[in-house]
């Protein structure tokens, strides 16, 4: 079968380059929240866990069996606890404990909302008393 | 009947009716499932469809909305007794058969033109009740509010990779696939966890 095209592009794909689609959804996101769908300057609380992602095959890269005995992904996501708006997202391997790389992402996330919200106060029409100040609200962190 | 008359006559969907009324000896068609008109050998039409603007369903608030008066009058080119064709038929290209598109007395139906441009759709987030599934137009034109094609191309470089021209397009491609129900796609080899050390990190 042919490849598709969307499959080559895909394909073409490495680490580097998903961390450069980090970066993308961070401008998407600092930009949307420009445009009204951010917290503003009231106080924001992320909720950030792991989940299992169950896949069937035995060619999915990374896939397999973790705690749960169900071959998969484990990947950890951060959310905001009033919308569910996915605020980062980090994929990791099916046998990875639940607080691998959790410290990293969790100083990523900080930054990322640091910085969108940052932008958000830059647009004009908004208010610029967050420019500056530390990340506010809390983080909830269910890694056990 | 005189064409008035018939005109008046004529049900919701008036150009099916009209077929089948002046058109004596030729097999009534019916109206199709999917909104099109079933002829003769089986063949569907779609024309009317496809001739007409977008039609809005409208209940009371579009009629409250629009004076409370949805009915139609009839087109100027359908007062057959001013045609100077009329001897060729009245269904014949010169009496505007294949141009006339809107019914009349639609109940609680309308025709309107319909917009291509994204310009008069504006997305807001003001809504505490918003949610998903709500459709593609504005998902599609909050993507192209937030410029991602253009952050993705400016972003992301595949460099001379296959697939590494426009990215921002296929990227979209994706998310709009995504929204629309997708729910599978070829696996990143290189970019699942786990396979890192088997792929050239350039970012």
């Amino acid at each position: 079968m042919a490849p598709s095209t969307l499959g080559t592009f895909l394909r073409s794909f490495t680490f580097g380059h998903v961390r450069q689609l980090g970066r993308v959804a961070e401008t998407v996101m600092g930009r949307a929240w420009a445009a009204g769908a951010g917290p503003g300057n009231q106080p924001m609380t992320m909720d950030v866990d792991s989940t299992i992602c169950e896949v069937h095959g035995h060619h999915k890269g990374g896939a397999a069996y973790g705690y749960t005995r169900q071959l998969g992904y484990h990947p950890l996501l951060a959310t905001r606890a009033d919308t569910g708006e996915v605020l980062h997202v980090r994929q990791r391997t099916g046998r990875a404990a639940s607080g691998r790389g959790a410290e990293r992402f969790v100083n990523e996330l900080a930054g990322r909302v640091r910085r969108a919200r940052a932008e958000a106060t830059r647009m004009p029409g908004m208010s610029s008393s967050g420019l500056g100040r530390p990340l506010r609200g809390s983080v909830c962190c269910d890694l056990t | 009947m005189d064409p008035p008359a018939l005109w008046q006559s004529l049900g919701s969907d008036g150009l099916l009716e009209r077929r089948q009324l002046l058109v004596p000896g030729r097999k009534r068609p019916r109206a199709h499932a999917l909104g099109g008109v079933e002829r003769a050998l089986g063949k569907v039409r779609f024309a009317r469809l496809i001739h007409s603007g977008a039609r809005i369903l409208g209940g009371p608030a579009v009629r409250a909305a629009f004076g409370g008066n949805l009915s139609l009058d009839p087109p100027a080119r359908w007062r057959w007794e001013q045609c100077p064709d009329y001897e060729k038929g009245p269904l014949s290209r010169e009496n505007g058969v294949a141009e006339t598109s809107i019914g009349p007395e639609l109940e609680g139906t309308f025709s309107m033109s319909s917009s291509h441009s994204l310009n008069r759709l504006v997305v807001g987030f003001d809504d505490d009740h918003s949610v998903a599934n709500a459709g593609l137009v504005l998902p599609a034109t909050l993507a192209e509010r937030l410029g991602i094609e253009a952050v993705v191309d400016g972003l992301v470089d595949l460099g001379d990779r296959p697939g590494g021209h426009r990215p921002g397009r296929k990227v979209l491609t994706l998310v709009h696939a995504l929204l629309a129900g997708a729910i599978a796609s070829t696996t990143p080899t290189c970019s699942a966890p786990g396979r890192r050390a088997r792929c050239s990190a350039t970012g």
